[in-house]
C-alpha cells in the first residue's frame, strides 16, 4: 500500500463525528480495512469522540466501506429502563443486544470479532504488531500475557504502533499491515498505562464489562498517519509479563516458533497452505524470542535493541539494503 | 439509505451474466458485497470471479481482497465438509444404500457450479427400511439427535421427509438423514424406490456411494426450495438449480426425462415453480418439455410477487418494508400449507405456540 500525506481535517477538529455518525456516514480508515458506522445511540458518539479524535477525515460521503457497522437502541421498554443497544453488522447481529452505556468497549469488540471473520485473504496472528522505521516487530502471545500493555507502553515510548490485537500478515509478499485501533487495556493496565500518558489521551474507564475494567488508549498522531504504510516483519517476540522478573530472554527455536505463530493465529485453518508458507518466512528470515519480563522500561529497551540488531541483520528479500 | 430493490438489481445480473460485474462501480460494490454475503452467494460469485483473470484484474482494489477472502473461506468450508462426510461415510455399514444429496453431492461430483458453495449441513438419503441401522451405528459413532422432546421426534419421523438434525461433539456439519425426498405428509408424494433404481454410483471413502441422476437432482432441488425452506434461502437454490441447467445439454430427450421425474415424483407443480423462476430472475435455460405444465397466470403472477419480495436478501434490519414482511409471512405460510393438512397444520401451530410462551426457547440449528 502506497504511503498517503498527511490528511488535511480530522475527526476531532471537524467537530462532526456525531453528526457523520446520526446520519450513518462515519467512516473509520484503521489501515487494512474500513468501517462505515452509523449510530443514534449517545453513549457510542460519547465514546468514539474520546478515543477517535485523532483518525483522519476520510472521504464526505464515502463510497465503499469494507463492512456497515450499525449500532441501534433496542425497543419496547428497554428504551427507557437499563437501556441496552444492538451491534448490526451488514445486517447480521452476531452478538446480544449489550446494556448501552457499555457501547464503546462492545464497538470494539464488535469490530475486531468482524475483521477477524472477514479478512482471510490475510494471515491474521493474534499478536500486537508495531515499528521503528520499516522494521516491524510481531509480539504473539495469548490473552493474559500482558501483550496490550506491552504494546501501549511501547508505543507511547515512540514505537509506531500497527496493532494491538492484529498481526496482518499478507501471503505472499510477507508485508505487515496496520489494522489501527485503539489499545484495549483493562484492569491493572489502565492505570499502568495512564502513569505513562504524558499527553492525557486515555478514554473513559468502563466498569463491568465481562473482561473487568476496560479503557481505550488511542493510537499517536504518528502512527495514525502512517496507517497504510506497510513494514516488513524484522522481529518475532513472545511476551509473558511475570511480576518481580527483569528482563529475560531467551531464543526460540524455529520450529518452536512456528508452532506458537500457528497457534497465536485466527485463521490458520482457514488458508491452510497459505498460512504454513507465510509463517514459515516469517520464522525463517526473522530471529525469534521468548521474552519474559516484570519491568515495562526494561522490556522495551531490550526490545528496542532487538530490533535495531535484526534489522541490520536480516537482509530484505528482494536483496536490497536494510533500513 | 438504499432502497431494497438495490439488492436485487446488483446480484440478479451478475449472477445472470458474469461480465455485468466488470463495469460495476465502488459505490455498486459496496452494496453488492454485503448482499451477496447475506444470500451465502460470496463464495460462489468470488470463485467465478477468480476464475476469469480478466475480470478479476478489473476490479478495484478494495473489493478483490473480500473476494480472495469469500473463496478461501469456502475452500476451507468444502475441505472440512468433505473429511467429515468421511468419516460419517466409514461408520455406515457397507449394506447401507446412501445417496450423497445437495452440496456433498456437488462437491464429491466435482460440479463446477458449485465451486465456493457454502453449505449449511450435510445431507444423506438412506432407504426407509434402513433407517433404524443408520441411527443406531450413527449413535454408536458419537451422533446425538438435536430434537430432544418426543413431540418433536415423532413429528419428524411420521410428517418429515427427514431425521432431526444429528450433530457430533467433533463435528462442525450437522447432519440431516433424510428418507424419502420430501414431506411424508403433503401435496408432493415422492416415488422413493425409483430414487435408488435410478441413482449412479461413485467411489468415495472407500466404498461405493450415490448420486442422484440430474433429472431427480433437480427436482429435489425445487421441492426443496418452494416446499421445504423458508423463502429466504431460496437464491441459492435458484443458483443450483441455474447450475445445473445451464452445465446440462437440454436434448428433447433429458427434457422428457425430467418431465417423467417431476410427474413420478408428483413434484410437477414445483419443479415448473422453481425452473420458472429460475428462468425469469437468472436466464437459466427453461426445458421445452415442461411449459406445458404451466399453472394459470394467477398462481404465476403471485409466486412471482412473492419471490421477489421474500428471495432477496435482508439487509440492515430497519429496511424491509411492510411489502416484504407480508411476502415473508406468506411464503412460510405457503410452505407449512403443502406440508401438513390443514387439521394437522392447526395442531403443529398451537402446539409451537404453547411451546414457546412457556418453555424457554433453544436456538434453532439452522
Amino acid at each position: 500500500m502506497s504511503y498517503q500525506p498527511a490528511p488535511v481535517s480530522r475527526l476531532g477538529q471537524t467537530r462532526d463525528l456525531t453528526e457523520r455518525l446520526y446520519q450513518r456516514q462515519l467512516l473509520i480508515d484503521y489501515g487494512a480495512c474500513s468501517v462505515r458506522i452509523g449510530s443514534s445511540v449517545a453513549e457510542l458518539a460519547d465514546g468514539l469522540v474520546a478515543v477517535y479524535q485523532g483518525y483522519p477525515v476520510v472521504a464526505e460521503t464515502p463510497s465503499f466501506a469494507d463492512f456497515h457497522v450499525d449500532v441501534c437502541r433496542t425497543g419496547g421498554l428497554r428504551r427507557f429502563w437499563r437501556p441496552q443497544a444492538r451491534f448490526v453488522i451488514d445486517g447480521i447481529e452476531p452478538f446480544e443486544p449489550f446494556a448501552a452505556r457499555l457501547a464503546l468497549p462492545l464497538f470494539e469488540w464488535g469490530v475486531n470479532w468482524c475483521f477477524g471473520q472477514r479478512f482471510n485473504q490475510y494471515v491474521l496472528l493474534h499478536a500486537g504488531a508495531l515499528a521503528l522505521g520499516d522494521a516491524g516487530v510481531i509480539m504473539a502471545a495469548p490473552p493474559g500475557f500482558g501483550k496490550s500493555t506491552l504494546t501501549a507502553a511501547m508505543m507511547l515510548s515512540g514505537f509506531r504502533l500497527l496493532s494491538d490485537e492484529f498481526g496482518v500478515l499478507v501471503p505472499g509478499s510477507g508485508a505487515l499491515l496496520p489494522m489501527l485501533k485503539p489499545v484495549a487495556l483493562k484492569n491493572a493496565s489502565i492505570d499502568v498505562i495512564r502513569e505513562r500518558d504524558t499527553g492525557n489521551s486515555l478514554g473513559p474507564r468502563f466498569i463491568g464489562t465481562r473482561k473487568g475494567d476496560v479503557a481505550h488508549l488511542p493510537p499517536s498522531t504518528e502512527s495514525l498517519d502512517a496507517r497504510r504504510q506497510a513494514v516488513r516483519p524484522r522481529l518475532v517476540l513472545f511476551p509473558a509479563y511475570v511480576a518481580g522478573r527483569g528482563v529475560e530472554i531467551e531464543a526460540e527455536e524455529k520450529h518452536e516458533a512456528f508452532a506458537r505463530l500457528a497457534f497465536n493465529s485466527f485463521n490458520y485453518h482457514v488458508l491452510g497452505s497459505g498460512a504454513f508458507h507465510a509463517l514459515g518466512d516469517v520464522v525463517e528470515r526473522c530471529p525469534c524470542y521468548r521474552i519474559t519480563y516484570g519491568d515495562l522500561d526494561q522490556a522495551i529497551a531490550a526490545v528496542r535493541e532487538l530490533l535495531s540488531d535484526a534489522a541490520c541483520e536480516c537482509p530484505a528479500p528482494d536483496g536490497g539494503s536494510c533500513a | 439509505m438504499l432502497p431494497p430493490r438495490a439488492a436485487r438489481d446488483l446480484l440478479l445480473p451478475v449472477l445472470r451474466n458474469l461480465d455485468h460485474a466488470a463495469g460495476l462501480t465502488l459505490s455498486q460494490w459496496d452494496v453488492l458485497l454485503p448482499v451477496a454475503r447475506q444470500a451465502r452467494l460470496l463464495g460462489q460469485l468470488s470463485s467465478r470471479l477468480m476464475a476469469r483473470q480478466d475480470l478479476f484484474d478489473a476490479m478495484p482494489e478494495p473489493v478483490k481482497g473480500h473476494l480472495v477472502s469469500a473463496r478461501n473461506f469456502a475452500r476451507s468450508r468444502r475441505q472440512r465438509m468433505l473429511h467429515e462426510l468421511e468419516q460419517i461415510i466409514r461408520v455406515l455399514p457397507e449394506t447401507v444404500d446412501v445417496v450423497l444429496l445437495k452440496g456433498v453431492a456437488y462437491a464429491v461430483a466435482g460440479e463446477a457450479f458449485a465451486d465456493g458453495r457454502l453449505s449449511n449441513d450435510i445431507d444423506l438419503l438412506v432407504p426407509r427400511a434402513q433407517l433404524e441401522l443408520v441411527e443406531r451405528a450413527l449413535g454408536h459413532a458419537g451422533w446425538l439427535s438435536t430434537a430432544a422432546n418426543p413431540y418433536d421426534q415423532r413429528y419428524y419421523r411420521e410428517w418429515s421427509h427427514e431425521l432431526p438434525p444429528m450433530r457430533h461433539p467433533r463435528a462442525s456439519f450437522e447432519l440431516d438423514l433424510h428418507f424419502t425426498l420430501s414431506p411424508v405428509i403433503g401435496r408432493v408424494t415422492p416415488d422413493e424406490a425409483s430414487l435408488f433404481e435410478r441413482a449412479s454410483a461413485v467411489h468415495f471413502a472407500g466404498r461405493s456411494v450415490r448420486l442422484l441422476s440430474m433429472a431427480d437432482r433437480i427436482v429435489h432441488t425445487a421441492v426443496h426450495l418452494f416446499q421445504d425452506s423458508e423463502l429466504s434461502d431460496g437464491l441459492r437454490d435458484l443458483v443450483d438449480l441455474d447450475g445445473m441447467l445451464r452445465q446440462q445439454w437440454l436434448s428433447m430427450e433429458f427434457s422428457r426425462g425430467l418431465e417423467e421425474a417431476a410427474v413420478r415424483h408428483h413434484a410437477m407443480r414445483a419443479t415448473w415453480h422453481g425452473l420458472a423462476q429460475a428462468h425469469r430472475l437468472l436466464g437459466t435455460p427453461f426445458p421445452d418439455e415442461l411449459a406445458a405444465h404451466a399453472p394459470g397466470k394467477w398462481t404465476t403472477s403471485l409466486m412471482n410477487w412473492v419471490v421477489d419480495r421474500a428471495l432477496i436478501p435482508k439487509l440492515p434490519i430497519c429496511e424491509r418494508n411492510l411489502g416484504i414482511r407480508v411476502a415473508g409471512r406468506l411464503g412460510q405460510l405457503r410452505y407449512h400449507w403443502l406440508r401438513m393438512p390443514p387439521g394437522l397444520l392447526l395442531r403443529h401451530l398451537a402446539h409451537k405456540s404453547w411451546h414457546s410462551l412457556f418453555v424457554s426457547r433453544a436456538a434453532s440449528p439452522r
